[in-house]
């Protein structure tokens, strides 16, 4: 909220003796942040009140002018100027050289058409005072103006405005009063309240106005006050400049006045052209009501807007005439023929005025209000003080002698008591800021009465412009708001018996190491949206699982929550290629999120009613996924390009894989051709990662090459290599508490071997089948293949794949006759089991 | 040579032998290679050198002449292995010499390793949860997709509270949403524990409906939450201070604001002073010496109560900050959609 200096020095006396450095940071220590503190007056400096004492045409231009100044100082000045309205003798406003104006421009030193220039004679425009660029602005020469006065103080721009910041449950600072109050409490200072006297003449409002209220929940109260006779015009100078300082536009004097009581009280007010609503008797009806199905009007705003019966409406006797709380409707407007208005200074509940004001997507300085909670107690000050401006600003008017005011019940103000023990035992502050008469005595200073005790707890009233203040914790935050945070001093916790333990999360050391192997094998961790577009996901959709749409997304490429890391890895790919990134390593490790939709029907919203949460409805996976595309290796100087390829990535998860811990004992890790069963991997090389436990298969993983489908999708020219793992699958694997096993005591013998076998073997059967073999199972310490050769010098259809094993014993050296043996016994096996022949 | 039957004059063998010295001190330091020396040594002292070639003629010596020839001649076959051993010494010396004369170009790029490296984002959130870890808490995390029970009720912010307005929400389904904070897991510890004491640390992924330069749609948080009999503003206080030094300079200053959440009461808005300028106001703290960093307060007893603890029992405080704010803070970062673009360029300078 925009709040004006000037505005609460009139209200605050001797606030005019603080400087504004010293309100901002009270008002901020106090919770009211001043979020910026505007000086319109800065950008008027070197800007002076000057008397054109020379006017000549300008030798040169027929447009032009040339004028003597004087500024105030001790000689004339002279100046170029291309405004048509001014003459020798007028007071002006004058920009001397040095000045930067509103409008970016900076004054200096100038030669125009051959002619010396120093200063320039300004518009309002140039100003930043209004778009106004009809000429210069010539001052009233009625006044008595003096060259080299300041401009920001003869144009009245000398007050400055602070940006307040008030948090929702403050609507009582939304007010200039309100502001003021707290600063007087802060200060010790007087609260000035304006005057609400107004001078009624004429009939009685009763034979004018009729209110009724059919909805007493929603309106608990509501007045009004009929003033005949305005004549509609613009404001007066000094009101228009003070709205529009704190961001509110002047349209005309009533709506103006309205206005200022809403900045002034905080509480919104509402005119009505009296003539416009439909009467009974001479009494124009007022009815607050829910609005009717299908009923329509149309706002402030020009809006058409459809009504339901959740909407608080103002009705005369036939349609409504305003959205309560929010916005007037313009049947009933104020205009220039308006010469009766009947004006309303109501008290609308909360929730009601929040609901219509967010249906219909409006928000007003009235709602914004409302919903937070005006003083139902201000009512009728506000629409007093509302009349008295009015009748002031148009003197022949008159105000009816009365005010409608009805209220079905009576609005007390509530009574809250608070123990000074749970105060100091809350807040830490020493007892000597938290003797009771302290205590009291500032709780009094923003409004709240003693009105008893309730044994040891001291039982306040609480004013209703507070509607914040409910519970003894609300009244413990004013205390030790009003006493300072400052004050507070600073302790730490004392140990508790039952200190939390630290548990080691097994997911936590996982990630942990994911991390640590992945950065050192070169993958730069990248951090994602959790949201994507639908032509990018439909390849990543599994068919058990729906995608989660958000219902209300920043726009279609954020429009679904992802089921894989991949696609954000891929974008992030793109990204990096068209910035010069070539060879490019990420991972991310991040949530995927899966909709339980089986059977392809819609999701279980019933599931979402009930407080177990959004597991409910979204199944949620840990993921860590890997995307590495361009080099094998990091290029240097003299090595050659050597592009990465399926082997590569392959390679770091199975590194991975062996730094995890995972639990040999109970199964391993195999990988399987996955064929065209992942819609994302290419056929070739999508592969399959699976836990093997017995003849059970757990998936954890996929890994391949970046389908070409989904390549040309995103212009992806080069192959990308992916792999993802389900880390909540991987967890479980995961042992507690790796045991060392020991150093081996005996050598150990490697052999070589190159066997000629039929293509279609996949290596993973000739290395299951050597680790299978009987005869050196219990021996058998490594197989490494080293080569694979299929090429002219085979016969067709064949390979030849060379491997080396380790055979060792614990308990002893391996004798040659032992291990001839062995790799006799073992050839034959993978002869019979393969075919497999020694080359 | 003469005949087998002629005898040698000692004296003509003793000039053979010293010939052949001469000439192995002409040729020795010829040698100019290790390979060079090894022939030179098979030509003079081998089995069928010259040196036994002169050795033969001994037979042919009266007896009494040849002790001393024997003497001549050892004589030079010594001065010969002496020459070999210092020409020896000799080569391997220069060789040595030239291979320190061997230089490369020092100043070409090394061959660099594959090398990854951790996000600074999350860089920044283990910083945090070390410093909070010191101090005690446990680490707790929870779902993304959330109910709104406990994004928003158990937090004390009911449907048509105006401070809904304070988090524009992304919406899943009705009462389904993304989590705006990660004060749901503050309400899941609670219920999980059941009972005080409690001290967690809540770290992960939220989300608001909002993006410019300063506002991401999605981004990181962490907030800790401290349970007991008896916990005082005072504690959290002296916590925030500790652990706002921590992270960002083990001089500066906290300063507490009065504020507004929902869930706490009081509630503050923490600001250090500024570590960029030590408070004497710059660009980074728009001139005011004071950074906005975090807000905390004491855990609201409607909280309490919606978690099933008793608000007249125990007392607590929690406390929420931003990593993406930290990041930026510590390390100069003015647009947050750098976190997430993952260009390798940003990514590498961390």
């Amino acid at each position: 909220m925009r709040v004006s200096i000037d505005w609460l020095r009139d209200l605050v006396s001797g606030l005019d003796q603080v400087s504004v450095d010293e309100i901002a940071e009270k008002l901020t220590m106090a919770g009211l942040e001043v979020e910026a503190v505007e000086d319109p007056g800065a950008q008027l400096a070197h800007v002076v009140v000057a008397k054109i004492l020379e006017k000549h045409q300008h030798p040169k231009a027929d447009k032009l002018s040339l004028c003597l100044m004087d500024a105030g100082g001790d000689k004339p000045i002279r100046v170029v100027c291309g405004a048509p309205n001014h003459q020798q003798g007028d007071w002006v406003i004058f920009a001397q050289v040095g000045a930067h104006l509103a409008n970016g421009m900076d004054i200096g030193e100038a030669t125009i058409r051959g002619e010396k220039s120093f200063g320039m004679l300004c518009s309002e425009a140039e100003l930043g005072l209004s778009s106004s660029h009809d000429g210069i602005i010539i001052l009233d020469p009625s006044q008595d103006w003096r060259a080299g006065t300041p401009a920001a103080q003869a144009l009245g721009q000398n007050d400055i405005i602070l940006e307040l910041g008030v948090t929702p449950n403050r609507p009582d600072a939304l007010s200039h009063v309100g502001v003021a109050r707290e600063l007087a409490a802060l200060l010790g200072l007087r609260l000035n309240a304006p005057s609400v006297k107004c001078t009624e003449r004429g009939g009685a409002v009763e034979s004018k106005a009729l209110v009724s209220i059919e909805d007493a929940t929603g309106c608990p109260r509501y007045a009004c006050r009929v003033i005949e006779g305005v004549t509609i015009g613009p404001s007066p100078a000094w009101l228009q400049r003070r709205l529009e300082q704190c961001g509110v536009r002047a349209i005309n004097n009533i709506v103006d006045v309205t206005n200022w009581v809403l900045l002034e009280l905080g509480h919104p007010l509402h005119a009505f052209d009296w003539a416009k609503l439909s009467s009974r008797d001479g009494r124009a009806q007022v009815v607050v009501r829910r609005a009717n199905a299908g009923e329509t009007m149309s706002t402030l705003d020009g809006e058409q807007r459809e009504l339901n019966t959740a909407d608080l409406v103002i009705a005369d006797g036939q349609e409504p005439i305003a959205l309560a709380g929010v916005m007037g409707g313009a049947s009933s407007e104020v205009s220039d023929g308006t010469q009766n208005i009947l004006l309303e200074s109501a008290y609308f509940q909360p929730a009601t005025v929040r609901k219509t004001a967010k249906r219909h997507g409006l928000h007003t300085e009235a709602s914004h209000r409302f919903e937070r909670g005006c003083d139902p107690n201000g009512v009728p000050k506000a629409l007093d003080r509302a009349a008295a401006m009015i009748l002031e600003l148009c003197p022949d008017a008159q105000i009816l002698r009365g005010t409608v005011d009805v209220q079905p019940h009576d609005i007390k103000a509530h009574e809250v008591s608070m123990r000074i023990s749970r105060l100091q035992a809350l807040s830490g502050l020493p007892a000597e800021l938290l003797e009771e008469a302290l205590v009291t005595a500032a709780l009094q200073s923003i409004g709240l009465e003693v009105v008893g005790r309730d044994g040891e707890a001291i039982r306040y009233r609480i004013p209703t412009f507070r509607p914040d203040l409910l519970r003894e914790v609300d009244l413990i935050e004013e205390v030790v708001r009003l006493v300072g945070y400052d004050k507070v001093p600073s302790t730490l916790p004392a140990p508790t018996a039952k200190s939390p333990t630290f548990i080691a999360d097994k997911a936590l050391w996982l990630e942990g190491m994911l991390h640590q192997k992945l950065q050192g094998w070169g993958f730069y961790e990248a951090v994602n949206f959790a949201f994507g577009p639908q032509h990018l996901f439909q390849f990543f959709k599994t068919s058990s699982d729906e995608l989660i749409e958000v219902k209300n997304p920043l726009g279609e490429e954020m429009a679904l929550l992802r089921p894989s890391l991949i696609p954000a890895l891929l974008q992030n790919l793109l990204h990096n290629l068209r910035h010069g990134n070539k060879n490019v390593r990420l991972y991310e490790m991040a949530t995927t999120f899966h909709g339980h939709n089986p059977k392809g029907t819609a999701p279980r919203s019933q599931d979402a009613d009930g407080p177990q949460g959004g597991d409910a409805w979204a199944a949620e996976a840990p993921k860590v996924a890997g995307l590495w595309c361009g080099s094998r290796r990091v290029l240097a100087f003299d090595s050659g390009e050597a592009a990465v390829d399926y082997y590569d990535l392959k390679g770091v998860v199975e590194d991975l894989l062996s730094h995890l811990n995972l639990d040999n004992g109970s199964g391993k890790v195999v990988f399987d051709a996955a064929d065209d069963s992942v819609a994302f991997l290419h056929p070739k090389s999508a592969t399959h990662v699976f836990w093997r436990t017995g003849d059970i298969k757990t998936q954890i993983g996929v890994l391949g090459e970046i389908h070409p489908k989904v390549a040309k999708h995103l212009d992806l020219e080069e192959p990308v290599f992916v792999f993802e793992f389900n880390m909540a699958s991987l967890v479980p694997l995961v042992k507690e508490v790796p045991l060392a096993t020991a150093l081996p005591k005996y050598p150990a013998v490697k052999r070589d071997f190159a066997l000629l076998m039929d293509d279609e073997i996949p290596a993973g059967r000739l290395t299951q089948a050597i680790w299978n073999c009987e005869a050196t199972q219990k021996l058998l310490k490594n197989v490494e293949i080293f080569d694979v050769y299929k090429g002219e010098r085979l016969p067709e259809g064949k390979k030849s794949i060379a491997f080396s094993i380790v055979l060792r014993a614990e308990d002893r050296t391996l004798t040659d006759q032992e291990v001839q043996n062995g790799a006799d016994e073992l050839l034959k096996t993978l002869s019979e089991g393969l075919g497999a022949e020694i080359r | 040579m003469g005949s087998p039957n002629q005898t040698t004059d000692i004296s003509e063998l003793v000039e053979a032998l010293n010939l052949l010295r001469d000439e192995a001190e002409r040729d020795l330091p010829q040698a100019s290679s290790e390979q060079d020396l090894e022939q030179l040594r098979v030509a003079f002292l081998g089995k069928k050198g010259k040196l036994s070639g002169v050795l033969r003629m001994m037979g042919k010596l009266p007896k009494d002449a040849r002790p001393e020839a024997g003497k001549v001649a050892n004589g030079v076959r010594d001065r010969i292995n002496g020459l070999l051993t210092e020409n020896a010494q000799r080569l391997e010396d220069a060789k040595m010499a030239a291979a320190l004369q061997e230089r490369i170009d020092v100043t070409l790029p090394g061959r660099a390793p594959l090398s990854g490296g951790q996000h600074i984002l999350n860089q920044t959130r283990d910083l945090i949860l070390d410093v909070l870890k010191g101090l005690g808490f446990e680490m707790a995390r929870g779902p993304e997709v959330e109910h709104d029970f406990y994004n928003f009720e158990a937090l004390n912010i009911p449907e048509e509270h105006p401070a809904r307005d304070m988090q524009d929400t992304f919406y899943i389904a009705d009462r389904v949403v993304l989590r705006t904070h990660t004060s749901p897991v503050q309400i899941r510890s609670m219920m999980s524990a059941k009972t005080p004491p409690l001290r967690v640390a809540c770290f992960g992924r939220v989300y608001r409906h909002d993006h410019d330069v300063t506002h991401s749609p999605m981004f990181h948080q962490i907030e800790g939450l401290f349970v007991d009999k008896n916990v005082s503003m005072a504690d959290l206080k002296g916590t925030l201070e500790i652990f706002t030094q921590k992270i960002f300079d083990d001089e500066a200053k906290v300063r507490l604001r009065p504020s507004f959440f929902p869930f706490t009461e009081p509630s503050v808005e923490v600001d250090i002073s500024c570590f960029a300028c030590k408070g004497a106001g710059c660009r980074l703290c728009s001139h005011t010496g004071w950074i906005e960093i975090m807000g905390a307060g004491m855990v609201d007893p409607e909280v309490f109560k919606m978690s099933g603890y008793d608000p007249e029992e125990c007392t607590g405080f929690a406390f929420g900050i931003g990593v993406e704010r930290v990041a930026m803070l510590r390390h100069g970062i003015s647009d947050i959609r750098l976190f997430f673009e993952n260009d390798l360029r940003f990514l590498k300078q961390f």
